[in-house]
């Protein structure tokens, strides 16, 4: 119950993008695609899996006064390796995200989720949190992506979606459709919990 | 003092943990990264000089050329056996978002073998359309001697992309220096010894 | 010389760190309710910037190039950014009472702005040498500063409208965000020769 609870809350109810509004940066930088969203996506999740992991594990190793720099180094350890990984294996995609990979490490959910709750909860429920958190800014890094890419760009993943013909709305992929689509969609998400709420 | 020791330890342990993962992975990811850097590098200049890419028996031979300290151009020799075909250099411009870089590919006779636009800050829809092969390839088959070297609506021969005429002049620009360069220095870059086959 | 006011003038306007590069947007909607608060939260930016720009490059220079551990950058460039703040914060306290009510309670927060160790990265990413570092660095700052405090003034007229309640915080900022974006992006092109 408690892992199917901690994963759950990180979709819909604690949203980190729509209902914590942390870790905007990479949110509007890197969704210019479905495609980039979700390398991002699977890149933090896979950070914060890790970080997570190894903060829960260490967690009464780690003496309080020393914890924010411990965290530190664990997060970019990770960061780093995804890094690594990424230039190897997936260069395309290394080269779209560009520093934003390394800038995973200041990404607030990370380092918001080992404060509140790694540092201080059992491995199985750190696992869940990770999974669910990662899955949640996935799925809204997602949602952007489409948009922005349907509209801005007439395409899903690179397929041709929209009607032939279709004249572009380039200014969705450029900065300031980024901001309009965050901003729209985050009145929606507020209209609709009021509207559950009463 | 007994407690800052323990801070200390703590922290020494976990930064060695860390140090000694990243350097596997460095290890494990260094020659993938080096391949992918490698044939970025043969894809570009495949793309100039398509008798590379089609004869794979053809070696290919790193130059530098040195105008003034710091300021040197990479030459890429293409050769057959021991007769030198052409060859291929990068270039940089000043476009309307940034820097332009691409690659330019020329044969023995100064005439362009193609050119291909490896990086930019263009707007998306206009100066990015410099990408399309509807821009680039018209500057197959162009040299020095038979072609004006100006945009169509000037009098000259270089069809532009629509909407922009800035990025369009850049390429254009940097591609005629290029040449010009080449010219003045092609016995040296045709006859350089390699430092080491590439 | 020339070349230095271009870079400067590049990232302060043209490629605008928050409304271009999309760096610092935490701080962006979360410290800017208040013209003076945002003023002194860019001043702390301004000031951290280029100190950790400089420091930065350094070690990269002199430490993880010629010992070949380049891909210890991330690790090494954030520690310094963290330490950086603390020191700065202490040396503060201790020195300058004045600074330390107007910079105080930002400095912590700027730790994980990601805009410093953006512009960290972004030093080494571009090649730039220590001079231009420098300028890259005040430049950033004063980019930042320049939105975040036009942001803050739009935000303190907005206080006295009528904003639809679903709309009502962050939903409305990001549409300033947008509109601001927007104008900025006019400057693109401001630099070419």
């Amino acid at each position: 119950m408690g892992f199917v609870h901690e994963f759950n809350k990180g979709i819909i109810k604690e949203n980190p993008s729509f209902r914590l509004v942390l870790g905007i940066c990479p949110t509007l930088a890197v969704t210019t695609s479905v495609e980039n969203a979700i390398g991002m996506g699977l890149a933090a999740t896979f950070v914060l899996l890790g970080s997570n992991i190894f903060i829960s594990l260490l967690r009464n190793f780690i003496p309080d006064k020393v914890r924010i720099p411990s965290f530190i180094v664990i997060i970019s350890t990770f960061v780093t390796i995804t890094d690594l990984i990424m230039a190897a294996y997936a260069p395309d995609l290394h080269n779209a995200l560009g520093i934003f990979i390394p800038l995973i490490v200041v990404n607030c959910i990370i380092m918001g989720r080992a404060e509140a709750f790694a540092s201080k909860a059992p491995l199985g429920l750190s696992i869940a949190d990770a999974v669910g958190m990662g899955t949640g800014f996935t799925l809204a890094l997602v949602l952007i992506g489409s948009i922005r890419e349907l509209f801005g760009n007439g395409t899903l993943l690179g397929f041709e979606v929209m009607f032939a013909g279709y004249p572009p709305a380039v200014i969705m992929i450029l900065p300031p459709g980024a901001f309009l689509t965050m901003g729209l969609l985050l009145g929606l998400f507020n209209y609709i919990s009021r509207r559950k709420a009463s | 003092m007994r407690e800052l020791l323990k801070l200390s330890l703590v922290l020494v342990i976990i930064c060695f943990g860390a140090a000694l993962s990243l350097a596997y992975v460095f290890n494990l990811t260094k020659e993938p990264i080096a391949y992918q850097q490698h044939l970025k590098k043969i894809r570009a200049i495949n793309a100039v000089f398509p008798a590379h890419a089609d004869a794979p028996g053809l070696t290919m031979v790193d130059i530098p050329l040195c105008e003034k300290e710091q300021q040197c151009r990479q030459f890429y020799l293409i050769k057959n056996n021991d007769q030198v075909l052409g060859t291929a250099f990068e270039l940089t411009a000043g476009g309307y978002g940034g820097t332009i870089s691409l690659m330019v590919g020329v044969d023995k006779q100064q005439d362009i073998t193609g050119i291909k636009i490896i990086n930019h800050a263009e707007t998306p829809g206009l100066g990015a359309n410099i990408t399309k092969e509807t821009f680039y390839t018209q500057f197959s088959k162009k040299n020095l001697a038979d072609t004006t070297w100006k945009l169509k609506k000037n009098g000259g021969d270089i069809d532009q992309v629509s909407g922009a005429t800035i990025s369009s002049t850049a390429v254009m620009k940097a591609v005629y220096d290029g040449l010009v360069f080449y010219r003045g220095n092609k016995e040296k870059i045709l006859s350089a010894r390699p430092n080491k086959e590439g | 010389m020339e070349h230095l006011f271009v870079i400067f003038f590049s990232v302060v306007v043209v490629n605008n760190f928050i409304l271009a590069k999309f760096l610092g947007l935490c701080p962006f909607f979360g410290v800017s309710r208040e013209l003076k608060s945002a003023f002194s939260m860019g001043l702390a930016v301004i000031f951290v910037m280029t100190i950790a720009s400089m420091v930065t490059w350094s070690i990269y220079r002199y430490v993880l190039i010629p010992y070949e551990v380049r891909f210890l950058q991330t690790i090494v460039f954030i520690l310094v950014i963290a330490a950086l703040v603390q020191l700065v914060e202490l040396f503060i306290t201790k020195t300058s009472p004045v600074l330390q009510r107007v910079l105080g309670i930002y400095l912590p927060l700027i730790t994980t702005n990601c805009a410093v160790l953006g512009v960290c990265l972004l030093n080494i990413k571009e090649d730039f040498n220590f001079i231009e570092t420098v300028v890259h660095g005040i430049g950033g700052g004063v980019g930042f500063t320049l939105a975040i405090c036009i942001m803050a003034g739009i935000r303190e007229r907005l206080s006295v409208c009528r904003v639809p309640v679903p709309m009502q915080g962050f939903p409305i900022s990001f549409i300033i965000g947008c509109l601001m974006a927007l104008s900025f992006f006019g400057f693109q092109g401001f630099l070419t020769h």
